[in-house]
This record gives structure tokens, sequence and C-alpha cells, in this order.
């Protein structure tokens, strides 16, 4: 079951992203928050091992897609200068999402069964589908009251948008000198133990209660808020001296190894409170890495994209 | 005293402001009023371009002898980068003797900050959504008879 989403969830990534540069975002978000929508809804019907598996792969088919199209929105609608800032926000209100998950949904579990956790979720998606096919708009220039202020100021990027192009696999996997590789991101992946096994895992190998583990889970997200606004922090421009052959920068090895000292530390204690510390501070070194992990990507791509043109 | 904007329905009322408050100033001024006719429909139809060449074109021929230049809508600024001397006539705007349409345009309005606003609502959803499976698991386990080896949760790598 825990595999079943992340699959579905890599398969469709690309395909996803692809098809919201070929149909818009528009369409493209609605299509995802209602699929997404409509399997968290039928997770409350499931009744065995077998029906939960098959609705998470769905729910991961659907899911997949959402932020490579939110970063096509904001190529749209945001200037260059404000696209950062923009990115900011729709990470850190990943973190945050994160963070309220144990917050409310264990209460509402609590008082109201687990069936009822995900009726109300896809009631937010469906509400959220519903509102962006509404009012959201691929071009800026088509949204009703929109000023000519506000479209001189996003000027050049309120274009069609950019037409799909093949990504660039043999620059995104080799390594570079310059560090534009996606391999930075793999070291990233750790945080995976963090959205499914961390919660299952300080109940059943830590002896949380079910009521602490929904106060305590919510800590490594809360402190991974603050590290996606410290990004300046790890972030590192290609072409730094700090990157090495291999595309990984030292910055990336050396936050890489403090967070598995620190994960290996969190299984090796018995303290409550030493296992939270541990665990937020792993956490937070983890999204440090992540914001630096996307430039790499992206120097990929665009150089790629950019030679492609000259 | 030139006035410019890119719609008529913007030129007379801005042109109407400039006069009430001269009166009231005790001042005696003319004032030569510009409309960028096309300008508006350009920067509508995302040709920024064109909109500031039609801006450009009647900043230079059209208020030649003018003391004062007001745009009357602050987008018409941007084509001050574009033109000799510009510096002057940019320190004049920023120091709020022109761009009368800045004061009625809050920051907070900008409808591409709901836009950004949206896409972090649905960020918070799909991470509550994504961890849902998480946090309930111990109570899906009882009820369903499953164990910790089932893999009661899901994930996203980032």
């Amino acid at each position: 079951m825990l595999s079943a989403y992340v699959i579905a969830y890599g398969l469709f990534e690309i395909p996803a992203g692809a098809l919201g540069d070929r149909n818009g975002q528009r369409l493209e978000l609605t299509r995802i928050s209602a699929w997404w929508s409509v399997f968290t809804a039928l997770t409350a019907w499931c009744t065995s091992f077998t029906q939960l598996v098959g609705v998470r792969f769905l729910f991961g088919v659907g899911a997949a897609g959402a932020y490579p199209n939110a970063s096509g929105v904001m190529s749209r609608w945001l200037p260059a200068k404000e696209r950062a800032r923009g990115q900011g926000v729709v990470w850190g209100a990943s973190r945050l999402g994160g963070a309220l998950a144990p917050l409310t949904l264990v209460p509402i579990a609590g008082a109201f069964g687990w069936r009822s956790v995900f009726v109300l979720l896809a009631i937010l998606g469906a509400v959220w589908s519903v509102i962006w096919w509404w009012w959201y708009r691929d071009r800026p220039v088509q949204i009703a009251g929109i000023s000519a202020q506000e479209l001189a100021e996003i000027g050049g990027s309120q274009r069609e948008g950019g037409t799909h192009q093949a990504p660039p696999w043999g620059s995104c996997c080799g390594s570079s000198s310059s560090g534009s590789s996606f391999w930075p991101m793999v070291l990233c992946l750790g945080s995976w133990f963090y959205f499914n096994w961390f919660p299952t895992w300080m109940v059943s190998a830590a002896h949380f209660s079910t009521r602490e583990m929904g106060v305590y889970a919510s800590f490594p997200f809360l402190l991974g808020t603050v590290s996606q606004s410290r990004r300046r922090l790890a972030l590192r421009p290609a072409g730094h001296p700090a990157w090495n052959s291999s595309g990984l920068s030292d910055h990336h090895v050396h936050l890489s190894a403090a967070t598995s000292v620190l994960l290996f530390g969190m299984t090796t204690v018995s303290s409550q409170v030493a296992i939270v510390v541990l665990a937020s501070v792993s956490f937070a070194i983890m999204d440090l890495m992540l914001p630096a992990a996307w430039p790499c990507v992206c120097a990929s791509v665009g150089r790629t994209a950019v030679s492609r043109r000259a | 005293m030139g006035v410019m904007a890119t719609l008529s329905t913007t030129l007379a009322p801005t042109v109407a402001l400039v006069r009430r408050k001269a009166a009231e100033a005790g001042k005696n001024i003319e004032i030569v009023e510009c409309l960028c006719e096309g300008a508006f429909e350009a920067v509508m139809a995302a040709d920024t371009a064109t909109h500031d060449r039609i801006v450009g074109d009647a900043l230079t021929k059209r208020m030649q002898g003018v003391d004062v230049i007001v745009l009357a809508q602050a987008s018409m600024a941007r084509v001050l980068e574009t033109l000799p001397r510009a510096q002057s006539a940019r320190r004049a705007c920023e120091s709020g003797a022109g761009c009368a349409a800045h004061a009625g345009y809050p920051r907070c309005l900008r409808k591409r900050y709901f836009v950004v606003g949206l896409l972090g609502v649905v960020s918070v959803i799909t991470f509550l959504d994504r961890m849902a499976i998480a946090v309930v698991g111990p109570l899906i386990q009882g009820e369903l008879h499953l164990t910790p080896r089932s893999g009661v949760g899901c994930s996203a790598p980032m």
C-alpha cells in the first residue's frame, strides 16, 4: 500500500506536467484536484487491504503533476523577479499542510472516525477545483477585472506559455562540473520517510500514543517551513566552485551526512523528547537541500533549451 | 502641463482632477491632453511592445514644450525606461508629481497574488491528502486488522 501511491505518482508526474504544457494549467489543475478528490473520497469506503492499495494507486495517478503545473502557472502569471517568492509560498504551504495533517486530522478521526477525514478532504479538494475552473484563466489578459497596469507589470510572461519540449535526459542524468543534474534531488528523498512511515513508526516503535503522535508528528514540518524560508542558506548557484565533478555540491554532501547521522541517532534513543528533536532537526536540514536541488534540474533543462534555440 | 492616458475614460477624469487641484492651489495652468489611441488595446492583447511604442511616440512628439507630464495610468511609466533623459522624468514620477493612478491601486488586490494564494491553498490540501492515510494509519490498522508490514501510509518524494 505504501508503494502504490509512490509508484503511480512517479509514473504520471512527467505526463501530467506535459499535459499542462499542452492543454493549459486551468484544465489540468482542475482535472488533477477533481481526480484526487474522487479517490480520496473512495478511500473512506474501503474495507480491505486490496481496495486500499487500488484506491491509493489511482489517487497517486491523479495527484501527480500538481507541482509541475503550479510552476507553469507561475511562469505565465508572475514577472521573473517574483517567481522565486511564488515558489517559496507554494513549497512553504506544502510544509504547513504537513504540519497541519497530524494536528487536525487525528482529532477529527478520533471524534468522527477515520473515514470522515477522507470525506472532509475530498470536499476541500472538490471546492478548490470548482473555484479554480470558475475564476482562473491561463492568460492574465483573459481574467475579469485585471488592470492594464498589472498586465504591464506581468509583462512578457503573459504570453501563451512555453511549448512543451522533450526533457534533456542526458544532461539531467549525467554528471556535470557545473552541478546541473537531478542527483542532488535524490539526496532529498529521505523526506519520504516523514510523509508516510514517521507517524506509524512513532506509535508502533517509539511508543507514542495516537494523541501524542497527532501533536509531535507536526514538529518536523514546522521546522521544514522555516527551512524553506531560509533557502539562501542552501542555495549556491550552478558553476559555484563548491560544485564538485559529480554534480553534487560539498554543501549537499555535508547536509546529507548530517541528516543520516541524526536519523540514525533517532533510532537509538528512547527518550521521546530526543526522538522529536532529532527527527525535526534532520527534516529541517533535509529541507535546506531541496531549494538548491531544484536549480540543478532547472540549470540542465534551461541550458539545453537555450542551446536548442541557438 | 501635459496629461496622457491610453483610455478616454481615464483621460477626462484625470484632466478634471488636475484642473480642480490647480484651482484649489490658486494656480493658473494650461493643460495639453493626449490620448494614446491603440495603446490600451495593445496591452490587453499582451502586445506590450506596441503599447510602449505608441506611448513613447506620444511622449516625445506630442508633449514637447510642456513643463510637467502626468501619466494617468501607472502602467505607462514603464515607457520612461526606454527614453532618453528618462532619469529626470522617473524622479518626478517617483516623487509623486505624476502617476496618480498609483494611489487607486492597492498592491494586495493584484490578481496574480490571488493566483499564488490559490496555489498555496491547493499545496496545503494536497499535503493533507498525502499524509492523511499515515496519520490515521493506526486507526485503519485496528479496524481493518492490518499490520505495519502492509505499509499503511502513502507518500510523495517531496
